[in-house]
């Protein structure tokens, strides 16, 4: 690496630092650091919420895909966020902002009982925790191959950073650290498309040069492929259309954007109600460039790169493309994309832990200040957690791979309970409990007995939870009206 | 359960529901009542009017999708 690559890049993370440090003065009471007193504006929520999802696997695995399938990975852009994202900010997250809930487990065991809080609220942890070795693992693999630094160094150093910001600093430095990294995020994409379009002569060039590839790229340029399709390898493409929308559209993105806690939490956040909608409909304004950055770059790999392996697409073409001191921000974009995404996941795990598990059963009236601190020694805890768990992800793309699997064995019920407690007054909590257990259930039999593509998992978890959710709830009791009321969004008769 | 059944049928039937998908949102959002959009905004200045932030965005949803099938 270049010595202005290597300015830039320090001069990104100690940009990031000084910020978070900063903001750590204004944190004095739980709500400070948990929904950051609610006071964020709605574009900062709008761009946290993007950029967290944008993680380094996506720019990388996402345009590997984009390299070998084409312009369907969009898919997980677009009919994959937009349409939940509208619906989730105008309707589902301002109900959630004026219950005054801090996380998705605490809105659940108040609908349906502590039992379901606290089995989601641990299989939120496993899953948060394990992301961040993932997270740290791609970290250094970055970090080793480009600064030529030991392992140990390079993943000591993000965490520390991360470490040291989302402790202090809690949501608000975690949303004012993510609107840096969005904005480094999408001039490096946005550049890189730029260059590389330019050099293979306009989109109409891009489009004359993928037409003749003939079979092999037959479906680059298809954002629906047909179902039963095959890549070279003979395994499944990914995106059959009934599972981009049936799996992904209808359940997986739903369950995301409304039910992810480390999306809600930035909704949280916003300082009134209206901004908690904003910054969703603001978001998904913003997921409709992504693909321009993440996903056109697979396809300008494929023309101006020829064949070789799809992970390494993304990193050839910043070498191939771009002149010294643009590669530097290249290389903070990933660092970007990556710390955004650790320190979401280190503070919705904090948040989990403390609001979830410790206050709810161990220690139930304390002072606000003991959860505070409560929250920043858990957050200190599980970055360590991450680290400890990076010798284990030795292989990341196989374990992201595993990851999306498990997330689709808990997305689907989780959906199943939201809607059904959101919309439906006669909800039970015993619905709710037979309804999440028998949908994880489901998700995990279909895992290990058909062996189901992860979309079509996370639909028939979805269904198989909402029957018995119904069916309980229809011979058992619902809560009590005044209980139920802040809960719902139609209100029955008082 | 993996809808390979549906292989035969054509990927324009994808994308016409698809299509209807973003459609039905956008008539959705443009029919929610003004109240609720506004509810909790600090002033109802246009701007602040959501159902307008949305309809460029569906459109242009709806347009990508006709355009790569």
């Amino acid at each position: 690496m270049q010595g202005l690559d290597l300015a830039i890049v320090l001069l990104y993370l100690l940009a990031t630092l000084l910020v978070g440090l900063y903001l750590t003065r204004r944190v004095h009471t739980g709500a400070d650091f948990f929904v950051a007193g609610r006071r964020l504006p709605f574009w900062a929520v709008g761009m946290s919420v993007v950029v967290s999802d944008i993680g380094a696997l996506e720019m990388v695995g996402g345009t590997a895909a984009a390299y070998r399938y084409g312009v369907a990975q969009a898919n997980y852009e677009w009919i994959g966020c937009i349409p939940a994202m509208v619906v989730g900010g105008l309707v589902f997250l301002p109900l959630f902002w004026r219950s005054g809930v801090y996380s998705v487990p605490e809105y659940l065991g108040r609908r349906y009982g502590a039992a379901v809080q606290l089995v989601q609220a641990l299989v939120w942890l496993v899953f948060l925790a394990a992301a961040l070795g993932v997270f740290f693992q791609a970290s250094a693999e970055m970090l080793v191959g480009v600064l030529g630094w030991p392992r140990w160094l390079s993943v000591g150093l993000t965490a520390a950073i991360v470490a040291v910001y989302t402790t202090g600093g809690g949501l608000e430095a975690v949303v004012l650290t993510d609107v840096i990294q969005c904005v480094v995020l999408f001039i490096g994409g946005l550049t890189l498309a730029a260059i590389g379009l330019s050099r293979v002569g306009g989109l109409s060039g891009l489009r004359a040069s993928l037409a003749q590839g003939a079979g092999a790229t037959r479906h680059h340029l298809q954002l629906l492929m047909p179902p039963g399709l095959r890549d070279q390898g003979g395994g499944p493409t990914g995106y059959p259309w009934p599972g981009i929308i049936l799996g992904l559209g209808m359940v997986l993105s739903p369950a995301y954007w409304i039910g992810n806690q480390a999306i809600v939490q930035r909704t949280l956040g916003a300082k009134d109600e209206w901004s908690a909608r904003a910054s969703m409909v603001f978001g998904a304004m913003l997921k409709t460039v992504v693909p321009v950055a993440f996903v056109l770059p697979g396809l300008l790999g494929l023309v101006l790169l020829g064949q070789q392996d799809p992970n390494t697409v993304y990193p050839r073409l910043i070498l191939e493309l771009l002149p010294v001191g643009l590669r530097g921000v290249l290389y903070a974009a990933f660092l970007a994309a990556l710390m955004s995404s650790v320190d979401s996941y280190t503070n919705s795990a904090a948040t989990i832990f403390t609001n979830d598990i410790y206050r709810r059963f161990f220690a139930r009236d304390r002072s606000d200040g003991h959860y505070l601190r409560t929250g920043r020694l858990v957050s200190l805890l599980v970055v360590g957690l991450g680290v400890a768990c990076v010798p284990m992800v030795a292989r990341y793309r196989t374990i992201y791979d595993a990851f999306q699997s498990f997330l689709s064995l808990f997305q689907g019920p989780t959906l199943a309970l939201l809607l059904a407690g959101l919309l439906w007054r006669r909800a039970s909590p015993a619905g709710g409990l037979w309804g999440m257990l028998l949908g994880l259930g489901a998700a995990v039999w279909f895992q290990l007995g058909p062996g189901l593509h992860y979309l079509y998992i996370a639909w028939w978890s979805f269904v198989a939870a909402l029957v018995s959710l119904v069916l309980v709830s229809l011979f058992t009791a619902p809560l009590p009206p005044d209980q139920l009321r802040p809960l719902v969004l139609r209100q029955g008769p008082s | 359960m993996s809808f390979d059944w549906l292989a035969g049928v054509s990927v324009g039937w994808g994308v016409g529901l698809t299509v209807a998908i973003y459609l039905v949102l956008l008539l959705w959002v443009v029919t929610r009542p003004r109240s609720l959009v506004f509810d909790g905004a600090p002033s109802s200045a246009r701007w602040r009017d959501l159902r307008l932030w949305v309809v460029p965005l569906v459109l242009v949803q709806v347009a990508l999708y006709l355009v790569l099938r």
